[in-house]
């Protein structure tokens, strides 16, 4: 057995040679024998049937198909082009979806041993929370039990150098993080265990990104000075992009022992209220399973609470959550996963129908040759052999253009979202794998199918497969189409809804005096001080001390929807918030509050507010509605009480000026640092902060535009050629119509009456589709409402324009057909 | 079979092989003498045979064709079975 597979083969490898053997060994037996005798037969026919005991016919035959195919295909460059492009767009779009997928949720991070990787969570009934005080940390850590190694990681923003315009995001983490993780520095070397203890010389790591973008990527920084904050930190060394640190998009790292070095004052370390805000991580021992080890924790928790009353309240328990990905799936990010996923798998859908309208379009043209091919001998499995064959020429072109589009579309994403190099998607045996598998089931099931119909010709199947074609490629292309329009309308309804107060005028001044361990005295000290400098600048009209940030992230809300601003009195009119009723509350009124329009009307409908209880006081004034945090959300109200002592160290300030707030944000800063030299507050200018606030809106809107100009463009392509192939077919129809004195209207009707009910049909399906789409997107991100009008109606609109666009060359042609020139053609 | 008959007397050429098969059958078989060469290479494809260049007795390079032992096995196996097989049938010629 084995032998004659070897012989096979062989024979296969040395084809020609045997080949040539065989007509030499027939030609000296014809010139042996005599002319009498039994015949000898066709020598030709005699030598394919010897060389079919070979058994590689089938290679010569599908050589035959492929070598067919290609001059086809060729020869009908316009048509396997459009189909090659319609494929590659589907699976190419696909292909980066999938591999971004792949990259972020389901490859383990590239660390050594990345599934003992475990993130803590503090879980007690009053709820959760992700931030650990140090001396909790230190207490885990040490505990040791099922836990080999711990991490923390506490995040800073500082300045670098001598430019303090800009902030640079640090991560300060303990000694082990980088040799654990074994990160590889592309300059000098990483943290070390032994960096990290107050006594040690304070060092920096800086990531590759930034020592390119803001050192020019000279090497010789290692080992020299670089301020932090304004403090003496020596580089250390260069953090290789390859690195993916635990979801951290650190620029530069540092030892948490020096987090007093660049915020003196800082007391990270001995604070044991969770304050200090340190993620912790850590590393399962070998054979410790994650439940194993939350059972092993619960007593170390109590201990904690009894040495630590403050790091841990009284039913506290560590909640263990594996931390080997990037960003592992949960429940709220599995449906926006899902979303996205059934957004690009709809425009697979959107390609597949196209492409099963151009081959339906083509082989209905190519009836003749079939009906020829048939009745010369060839057999239907001959044929459809060969329309196989054609579908994987596509499929494999298809594939292959797919691959580069998402290679390119990747490349992308990868460098507007700023993943971590080591993470970057790249095209892998498994993704490759399913950009194959994607392209020919695309290909065969909907290439094929119509091309079934082609052998067995029945009229009324081919129309309906047509018709089902058309109103489901509509209904995906309307889909995606209304989808996007929805989210860009989201976002600008978020820019131009009246916000209820003035920020184009207004700075931001955040010394983020926590960090830098003020005491509720000293930080009412350094606002009441710097308060009475900056007043004094020109050009400053205002300034108000607040709790919340403008367009912040920060937010202190009830269950009602009623946001708290801790304010000074000056806030209202800083803001430019207009005051309603009553009157603002004055200096040292510790019981006034100050409602918002909309809070008032729900809460004392047709009633007079002032002076209602209101929380722990009495209400005395209203102000207009004024949505500076909870952007876009309908429902939020606001009301204002005067910021407690307590919470003036987490407080910013806000400037109002009288003209163009760019020119004061450079004096500003120097006033704060002559006033503290160890606090460098970031001054942000508002119109800037809101634009970085929708910039996510903005994303996923640019994304599903992108997505929903691809399916306008597959629905003109598919459209277009269905169009153009029923105008051809009926050419003669049209052109005798018109010689009996129809009118170019008639013969418009005529054609559009074909595609009336499946295009209508698949309007409204994808209206209704998307509208589905639109309420849970409504859920998710502010400012989408599904039934927009505007977002329907235009989506709609853009859909028939662009059909018509599609449709109207060929129908000119139509109408432009010499009827005596069709007779003539038949 | 005929033609791994012909070759157990002996290595044959091809239009050798064709000639024993038209005399020794008297005439009787009538096929198509290039039908041999598909026959042929399916023998060697096989291993039953094996197949060298050499000069026939007119002076041409012809190929000849040797049993192998498996080629005198396949023989003897298909011998026996078109034995039983003819065996049976005229035992039901004969009693019918």
């Amino acid at each position: 057995m084995i032998g004659e597979l070897w012989r096979r083969v062989w024979y296969l490898l040395n084809r020609s040679r045997y080949e040539r053997e065989l007509r030499d060994e027939m030609q000296a037996h014809r010139e042996m024998r005599s002319a009498y005798g039994p015949r000898f037969g066709n020598e030709l026919r005699l030598r394919e049937e010897a060389a079919d005991v070979w058994g590689w016919a089938w290679l010569e035959r599908l050589r035959q198909d492929v070598r067919f195919g290609t001059r086809l295909l060729v020869r009908a460059p316009l048509f396997s082009l459009t189909a090659i492009l319609v494929l590659s767009l589907g699976v190419g779009v696909n292909l980066a979806a999938f591999q971004m997928l792949d990259a972020i949720a389901f490859s383990s991070l590239p660390v050594p041993a990345p599934d003992s990787l475990v993130k803590l969570t503090r879980r007690h009934p009053g709820g959760t929370s992700t931030s650990f005080s140090y001396p909790a940390f230190d207490f885990y850590r040490s505990a040791g039990g099922p836990l080999g190694s711990a991490y923390a990681l506490a995040y800073g923003s500082v300045t670098l150098g001598d430019d303090r315009s800009r902030r640079v995001d640090v991560e300060f983490v303990t000694g082990s993080y980088f040799t654990d993780l074994a990160a590889r520095a592309a300059e000098g070397r990483l943290l070390l265990p032994s960096d990290d203890r107050a006594e040690a010389p304070a060092v920096i790591v800086l990531s590759e990104r930034l020592w390119r973008a803001r050192l020019g990527g000279d090497p010789a920084i290692v080992g020299r000075s670089l301020a932090v904050n304004g403090h003496p930190f020596v580089v250390a060394g260069v953090v290789s992009d390859t690195f993916v640190g635990f979801n951290d998009s650190a620029q530069a790292w540092a030892a948490i022992a020096h987090h007093r070095t660049a915020f003196p004052g800082s007391t990270l370390l001995s604070d044991d209220t969770d304050k200090g805000a340190l993620r912790v991580y850590a590393r399962l021992r070998d054979g410790v399973s994650i439940e194993q080890a939350e059972a092993a924790l619960v007593p170390a928790a109590r201990a904690l609470h009894d040495a630590h009353p403050n790091a841990a309240a009284t039913d506290e328990w560590v909640h263990l959550t594996p931390a080997g990905r990037y960003l592992p799936l949960d429940a709220s990010s599995a449906a926006g996963v899902a979303l996205v996923g059934a957004l690009v798998l709809l425009l697979l859908v959107t390609a597949c129908m196209n492409l099963g309208l151009l081959v339906l379009s083509r082989t209905l043209s190519r009836d003749r040759e079939f009906a020829i091919r048939l009745s010369v001998g060839a057999s239907r499995g001959r044929i459809l052999r060969q329309l196989v064959t054609e579908q994987a020429l596509l499929a494999a072109a298809g594939g292959a253009a797919g691959c580069l589009i998402a290679a390119w579309a990747v490349r992308l994403v990868a460098a507007a979202t700023q993943m971590p190099g080591g993470l970057a998607p790249h095209m892998t045996t498994r993704s490759a794998a399913a950009a194959v598998a994607l392209a020919a089931l695309s290909a065969l099931l909907f290439g094929f199918a119509p091309a079934l119909q082609s052998i067995r010709p029945s009229v009324t199947r081919r129309l309906r497969a047509r018709t089902v074609l058309i109103g489901v490629q509509v209904a995906a292309a309307m889909i995606l189409t209304v989808v996007s329009a929805l989210l860009v309308r989201g976002v600008t309804r978020v820019t131009s809804v009246p916000l209820g107060f003035d920020y184009q005028r207004a700075v931001l001044l955040d010394p983020d005096l926590t960090s830098h361990g003020l005491k509720p005295d000293e930080a009412a000290a350094y606002w009441f001080a710097l308060e009475q400098r900056v007043r004094q600048m020109p050009g400053v009209e205002s300034t108000a001390i607040a709790t919340l940030p403008p367009f912040g992230n920060r937010v202190s809300i009830d269950r009602e929807g009623t946001v708290f601003y801790g304010v000074t009195p000056s806030y209202f009119q800083t803001m430019g918030i207009p005051l309603v009723r009553g009157r603002m509350f004055g200096p040292r009124e510790d019981t006034a509050s100050v409602v918002s329009e909309t809070l008032a009307r729900r809460k004392w409908p047709g009633e007079d507010p002032i002076g209602k209880p209101y929380r722990d006081g009495t209400v005395v004034g209203v102000v207009g509605d004024a949505r500076s945090v909870r952007l876009g959300d309908g429902s939020a109200t606001e009301s204002y009480y005067p910021v407690p002592a307590a919470e003036l160290p987490g407080s910013v300030m806000i400037v109002r000026t009288t003209g163009e707030p760019r020119t004061i944000a450079g004096p500003l800063m120097e006033i704060a640092r002559a006033h503290n030299g160890s606090v460098l507050p970031s001054v942000v200018l508002l119109p800037d902060a809101l634009d970085e606030k929708l910039s996510t809106a903005r994303q996923v809107a640019a994304i599903a535009s992108v997505l929903g100009v691809c399916a306008l463009l597959l629905a003109v392509i598919g459209l277009g050629g269905i169009v153009a192939y029923t105008v051809t077919q009926r050419l003669r129809e049209i052109g005798i119509r018109l010689a009996l004195g129809a009118r170019p209207r008639h013969v418009c009707e005529a054609v559009a009456r074909q595609f009336a009910r499946p295009i209508g049909v698949g309007t409204v399906a994808g209206s209704a589709l998307a509208a589905g789409v639109g309420f849970i997107l409504s859920r998710e991100l502010f400012g989408v409402s599904p039934f927009d009008p505007v977002a329907h109606g235009g989506a709609l609109l853009l859909f028939a324009a662009v059909a018509g666009l599609a449709a109207a060359p060929s129908v000119r042609r139509a109408l432009r057909v010499d009827p005596m020139t069709t007779l003539r053609h038949e | 079979m005929l033609v791994l008959r012909v070759l157990q007397a002996g290595t044959l050429h091809g239009y050798a092989i064709a000639q024993r098969i038209h005399v020794l059958s008297s005439d009787q078989l009538q096929v198509e003498e290039g039908s041999l060469y598909p026959a042929l290479q399916r023998i060697l494809l096989k291993g039953w045979a094996k197949a060298e260049w050499g000069t026939s007795e007119t002076n041409r390079r012809v190929r000849f064709y040797r049993l192998t032992p498996a080629g005198r096995k396949q023989l003897e196996t298909e011998m026996g079975d078109y034995e039983r097989v003819s065996a049976a049938i005229r035992t039901v010629l004969r009693s019918a």
